[in-house]
């Protein structure tokens, strides 16, 4: 039977819990100094002395350079296919908002040479998805039957949010890594997930709660940034990550009231598709120390 | 070194694998799952809907349910069982009579439902009840104690006894309109009444139509504090129906009444209370955004996909079902076309959608054949007919009302309900067939679903109307019409066909026009009546007495305008209609044309027929419908007897059978004085009877009914018909002599009715018994009256003579040949005019097609087709004019002159085979255009006035009394210009009459002849749009 507490997860659990002590209270650090030793060494193989690990808490700044399809609707029927058609809503299309998290960089040395296994470390946070174009501006159904005025109003820019969480691997070479000053580029893989996804426009929301998926995606990574130890364990990290992820999302069983044609009072708008290009820009700095 | 390298490898994959699961797994969704609340199961659609107030009685029924109906339930009798009908459907009238499952005519496919029921009363109020048991479901929106709706059936019946009482005004309890209500007490309207509404009232019983004159017995004015301002527009009536659509719309939120005087009249003569209703319109459309939809004809003529089955209907779209006994079952297609409707604010009323569609837009239909019975052609076909909507058109689109109120729609079990009302004014390509078919149908109320399919509003509406066929019968016309909402649909263009007068009546230049018949002016177009008052652009003026004018007043009925003078037209004397600038429904100008039926100059000038009433000649009865014309000799119980004849030489009538549906009609040969028909009000009164009698042929009541009258006759309309077994007994009184004494029947001339003309019909002849025909009520019949007069007419007084100021006119005559003479007579001669002028009416019955039975040889003609149609010839008397024969005798050796031998007038009486009515036969001959009417008559030849006396003192007798002939007659059966049907019968085979004289034993023979050819009669229908 496996020791839970000698599973490399558990390992991997207590080195990010020590970096975050060490991030905390060096002394806490001081105070066990045996504990991730052993582990380090007993476990993972390191040496006593080697430092395989960095930790590089603070904050990150998602600047998101999002691009989309226009919103394709699909399964129109019954009152609204006298106000709109299955297919794209033209002019219509959303972004994603900027983010500012907190988050740390968690890396992985690959032995003593300027090779490196990172990601970044975070809470999952909020996506806000925002309306643009036609569909903020305009509403998707103004009139039935081409002049009857069906009251729906546009949609305006909040549109809707998923709570995100995108792991992030890269491999980092870093130059000069034997100096104080390190920059490094890097290159890895990201993987979009999405949950708690929901549609929160008042319009599309007032009659019912359609619901909103976002599909996770996998994603590449760009990186560069450069590390400055300003003492024997301490270092400021500057990094930058452009991220190229394409996902979808879907909406399924939409409803709006029509409050000019009460006659109906609502209508099932039926299911809208849309296609995403993210291209964020994330910006990171951060402290830490090596272990 | 393994061991190490392995380890931290797996450090690596492990490190992306806690990230992977801290991250949690992948994408997540919410909601999605919502569902509106669902209609229940049950009725989705009617026609009628609950609470119509003018259905046809013999219209078509519709129910769609959301799931089967079990057909074996349907044709359950129902029960009553504490005071409710127990059953699965059960149709049962405001007196709890329940409909007989038989008579109910089903069409049943898995949740559809259409139906009829034959006996269905106008006038009457039923409810049906469905159970969910139809359906085998539970939980449905049918209710278990109360009908699911109710409805009135259209009154086609006058209704003697009760004033007319205005029951529905634009579908609203009219209280809620009343200015007499009290505005708290006042109840409130399911719809609102719009700026753009037309007025739309339903009465209890039909109208005179001619009592509705806008701006004067109808009038809608606006009420500005002290000011008042009538407000102009077109008026439509007919039957119980008036439609006031305002010729501007109306002003939202101004006061406005509408006001109904007491000159309001139904068909008996009774005033409607003068009432105002008070109303304040509402503005169709306060968002000013102006809507409208262009609605497209679906699956009409001339698209790819005609003919289309509707989903709601079961039947094509697009198309109206005609049916009357008279026309058969036909189909009316009506083109491929556009119509725009405005829409009204769909915020402003609770959910309700205004609909309109603005007068003028016109609906192309087919053809129709006018074939008698749908199998025995007329050749006489409509051409295209023209069904113009002959005011704005109003309704709305509404959520179904058979779900609650907060049901949101779904085209499943909760489609929207369409209702509009609209008014159809038909007219044709064919002059004759225009002056047949042209006529206003007003206030089709037509109920349907408003569902969505690709992207369009599809309308599917059905309705049942009441057509005028051939002015003989009222034609259930179903209307289906599909529209789908189409923005692309192109403009209809404009009608800009001029009308012009294709015909009228009278002709321009006739004689003899009736001093009270009904003056009508047939155009090419429906025409416009707004704003057109009677001596403005219709004039009607008195030649002979200083061109002034006649008041009259004006019936709009499609292309037809009718005039009645209010007064009848003095005899003798000479009048003059003028037709000023009128314009058709589509807006375009009446144009004048020297081939037009006015010549070119718009005017039509004719002469009121003069019988010269000095004469005081009694006048008789020549046809009953159906009925015996004479006062009778051996009636016992329904055994009818003879005419009262001093000879006894009579053979007897056959027990007399009344339709539960038909009038009686009696037709006089005079013109009579109408002030002395008076209906007898209780047992044994007036100088018309109607009585219910029991076996004893004892009265027991009077039946209520409405008397209609014209100057040579008058029609007996029963409230509610005639009950099926019941015996009845119509009793014309004549009194005891020639005296017209109150409630005798008498002639224009002022000498009472002469009842018993075989015992003379002299000067002296007036009075005489009660003319009484005792009958029994047979159920309701598709035979239709077809009430035919020989026409026209030559000795207008009736007194055997041809006087000076009478024409005439072979159409209606005999032409007598002496072939032979023997025994006393040594000579022979027809002194003067060798021909006899007919008169009189032959009223007939018109039957459904039966095979063809007729022997084309027997006839000398080959007949084509396989249908014929029975016409039932009521047993009526003919009068001839008289013959005056020059005669030489000689007796014992003398040689005498006998000369001036005066027939006087003449009677031939209708005999009936002992086995059943005469009956004779409409057929088609090959090679010839025309149907043939042809039958075959036995005839009694009377002449009761021919005295023959040698030297004035010696007395010869004669045999011309119950003379018996029999008379082949054959002839084509064609429509007038003005449309009445015109039947021109001659007769096939010589008709002898063999007069034998005696005196004092010594006979003689004069042997006369009508060769074949020489007896023609000419007999007319009535004006197709009705002469009372």
């Amino acid at each position: 039977m496996m020791n839970y507490f000698k599973s490399p997860f558990f390992v991997l659990m207590a080195a990010f819990g020590v970096s975050a002590l060490g991030v905390s209270s060096s002394a806490s650090a001081k105070d066990n100094p045996h504990f991730w030793d052993r582990i380090k060494t007993e476990q993972l193989g390191f040496a006593t002395d080697e430092k395989p690990f960095y930790f590089r808490a603070g904050v990150s700044q998602l600047k998101v350079d999002s691009s989309s399809s226009e919103v394709v609707l699909s399964d129109v029927g019954g009152p609204a296919s006298l106000a709109i058609d299955n297919g794209p809503i033209e002019g219509s299309g959303v972004e994603i908002e900027d983010s500012t998290i907190a988050a740390a960089i968690v890396g992985l040395r690959l032995g003593s040479g300027p090779w490196s296994l990172e990601t970044i470390l975070a809470l999952p946070f909020t996506m806000e998805i925002k309306a643009t174009g036609s569909l903020a501006n305009e509403a998707i159904a103004p009139t039935a039957l081409g002049n009857i005025p069906t009251g729906v109003p546009p949609l305006g820019e909040k549109f809707g949010e998923t709570k995100v969480l995108p792991p992030i691997v890269t491999l980092v070479h870093r130059f000069r890594h034997q100096h104080r000053v390190r920059p490094y580029l890097g290159a890895g893989l990201v993987y979009l997930f999405t949950y708690d996804a929901k549609l929160t426009n008042p319009v599309l929301t007032e009659v019912a709660e359609p619901s909103l998926e976002v599909e996770d995606s996998l994603g590449y990574v760009l990186q560069a940034g450069v590390d400055i130890q300003f003492s024997k364990r301490w270092s400021l990290m500057l990094d930058v990550k452009q991220i190229k992820v394409d996902t979808s999302a879907t909406l399924s069983n939409l409803y709006v009231a029509t409050p000019d044609l009460p006659t109906y009072g609502e209508a099932r708008v039926g299911n809208a598709d849309i296609d995403l290009e993210l291209t964020p820009w994330a910006y990171h700095i951060g402290i830490g120390f090596d272990f | 070194m393994r061991e190490t390298i392995f380890r931290r490898t797996g450090s690596i994959a492990l490190f992306c694998a806690s990230l992977l699961t801290l991250a949690g797994c992948g994408s997540d969704s919410d909601g999605g799952d919502y569902q509106p609340e669902q209609a229940v199961p049950g009725l989705i659609f009617s026609y009628p809907l609950d609470g119509q107030s003018s259905v046809p009685a013999n219209g078509r029924f519709y129910l769609t349910f959301s799931s089967a109906i079990d057909s074996d339930r349907l044709g359950t009798d129902c029960e009553f069982n504490n005071g409710i009908p127990d059953g699965s459907f059960c149709l049962i009238d405001s007196s709890d009579n329940l409909i007989s499952a038989a008579d109910i005519d089903l069409v049943q496919t898995e949740g559809y439902l259409r139906f009829s029921a034959s006996s269905l009363a106008p006038g009457e109020t039923y409810r049906l009840f469905v159970r969910d048991s139809l359906l085998d479901a539970s939980n449905t929106n049918l209710p278990e104690s109360e009908p699911v709706l109710s409805f009135r059936t259209t009154q086609t019946l006058a209704q003697a006894g009760s004033s007319p009482t205005l029951i529905a005004f634009n579908g609203e309890n009219p209280a809620v309109f009343d200015s007499a209500v009290a505005s708290a007490d006042r109840p409130t309207a399911a719809f609102p009444l719009l700026d753009n509404s037309t007025l739309r009232l339903v009465f209890s019983e039909p109208l005179d139509e001619s009592t509705l004159v806008a701006g004067d017995s109808v009038t809608l004015v606006l009420v500005e504090g002290a000011n008042e301002t009538t407000v102009a527009g077109t008026l439509w009536a007919k039957g119980e129906h008036l439609v006031f659509d305002p010729s501007e719309d109306l002003t939202p939120g101004a006061s406005y009444q509408l006001r109904l005087t007491s000159a309001i009249e139904d068909k008996g003569g009774e005033s409607l209370a003068a009432a105002n209703y008070e109303f304040s319109p509402l503005d169709s459309d306060p968002c000013q955004c102006g809507i409208q939809q262009q609605l497209n004809l679906m699956a009409a003529l001339g698209d790819s996909d005609h003919p289309s089955d509707g989903e709601l209907s079961r039947l094509p779209l697009n198309r109206a079902d005609l049916y009357s006994p008279l026309t058969g079952s036909r189909g009316l297609n009506i083109a491929d076309t556009t119509l725009t409707a405005e829409l009204g604010d769909p915020s402003a009323f609770g959910g309700l959608i205004p609909l309109t569609i603005r007068k003028g837009v016109s609906l192309d239909i087919s053809e129709l054949a006018l074939d008698l019975g749908g199998e025995v052609s007329m050749d006489q076909a409509t051409g295209a007919i023209k069904a113009i909507l002959a005011s704005d058109v109003n309704g709305f689109i509404r959520r179904n009302p058979y779900q609650a109120a907060d049901i949101v729609p779904d085209d499943e079990r909760a489609p929207l309900i369409a209702s509009f009302t609209l008014d159809l004014a038909l007219s044709a390509e064919d002059a004759k067939g225009n002056a047949i078919l042209s006529q206003i149908i007003p206030n089709v109320e037509v109920i349907g679903t408003a569902v969505i399919e690709d992207g369009a509003l599809i309308l599917e509406s059905v309705s049942s109307t009441q057509v005028n066929a051939l002015g003989l019968d009222i034609a259930s016309q179903h209307l289906v019409l599909g529209l789908a909402t189409d923005p692309d649909a192109a403009e209809v263009a404009a009608d800009t066909a001029l009308p012009r007068l294709t015909a009228s009546y009278p002709e321009d230049g006739a004689d003899d026009v009736g001093a009270r018949d009904r003056l009508t002016l047939l155009f090419s177009e429906n025409m416009e009546s707004a704003g057109i008052a009677p001596q403005s652009q219709i004039s009607l003026i008195n030649l002979d007495d200083s061109n002034n004018p006649v008041p009259f007043q004006l019936q709009w009925d499609g292309a037809a305008v009718s005039l009645k003078p209010t007064s009848p037209l003095n005899l003798g004397e000479r009048y003059q209609i003028q037709i000023g600038a009128l314009y058709s429904l589509a807006g375009n100008p009446f144009t004048s044309r020297v081939s037009d039926a006015a010549q070119g100059d718009n005017i039509i000038q004719f002469t009121v027929e003069n019988p010269d009433i000095s004469t005081p000649r009694p006048p008789m009865v020549s046809s009953i419908y159906k009925g015996i014309p004479c006062a009778l000799f051996g009636l016992n119980g329904l055994d009818p007897g003879s005419c009262i004849d001093p000879r006894f030489a009579s053979e007897g009538y056959l027990p007399i059978s009344v339709p539960g549906n038909a009038p009686l009609e009696v037709v006089f040969n005079q013109v009579m004085d109408v002030a002395t028909f008076t209906l007898g009000t209780s047992c044994g009164t007036g100088a018309i009877r109607v009585e219910r009698v029991n076996t004893a042929n004892q009265c027991q009541e009077p039946v209520a009914g409405t008397l209609l009258v014209d100057d040579r006759r008058f029609r007996f309309v029963p409230n509610d018909g005639w009950q099926a077994g019941q015996r009845y007994q119509l009793t014309l009184v004549a009194g005891s002599d020639g005296n017209c004494d109150a409630n005798e029947i008498c002639g224009a001339n002022g000498v009472a009715l002469n009842t018993d003309p075989l015992n003379g019909i002299g000067d002296a002849a007036g009075g005489g018994a009660n003319l009484i025909n005792v009958f029994e009520a047979s159920a309701a019949s598709d035979d239709r009256l077809l009430p035919l007069t020989l026409y026209p007419i030559t000795d207008l007084n009736g007194n055997g003579q041809i006087d000076s100021g009478e024409t005439t006119w072979e159409d209606n005559s005999a032409r007598l040949g002496i072939i032979d003479f023997g025994g006393i007579i040594t000579s022979a001669l027809i002194d003067g005019e060798d021909t006899t002028y007919l008169s009189g009416a032959l009223p007939v019955s018109i039957g459904s097609p039966e095979p063809l039975t007729v022997d084309g040889s027997e006839w000398d003609m080959t007949l084509e087709g396989d249908y014929q149609i029975p016409i039932e010839l009521s047993p009526g008397i003919l009068y001839g004019t008289s013959i005056r024969l020059d005669t030489s005798v000689e007796v014992l050796f003398l040689n005498l002159d006998i000369n001036d031998v005066d027939t006087n007038t003449t009677l031939m009486r209708v005999r009936e085979p002992a086995d059943g009515p005469n009956i004779g036969y409409i057929v088609r001959e090959a090679g010839v255009d025309a149907p043939q009417y042809i039958i075959q008559l036995d005839l009694y030849f009377d002449a009761p006035n021919m005295n023959i006396s040698v030297a004035g003192v010696l007395s010869v007798s004669h045999n011309l009394h119950s003379y018996p002939l029999s008379v082949t007659l054959k002839g084509p059966v064609t429509f007038l210009d003005d449309g009445r049907l015109k039947i021109d019968l001659a007769n096939v085979d010589a008709v002898p009459i063999d007069v034998v004289v005696d005196s004092l034993g010594f006979t003689g023979n004069i042997d006369l002849n009508i060769a074949a050819g020489s007896m023609q009669i000419q007999l007319l229908g009535d004006p197709v749009r009705g002469r009372y």
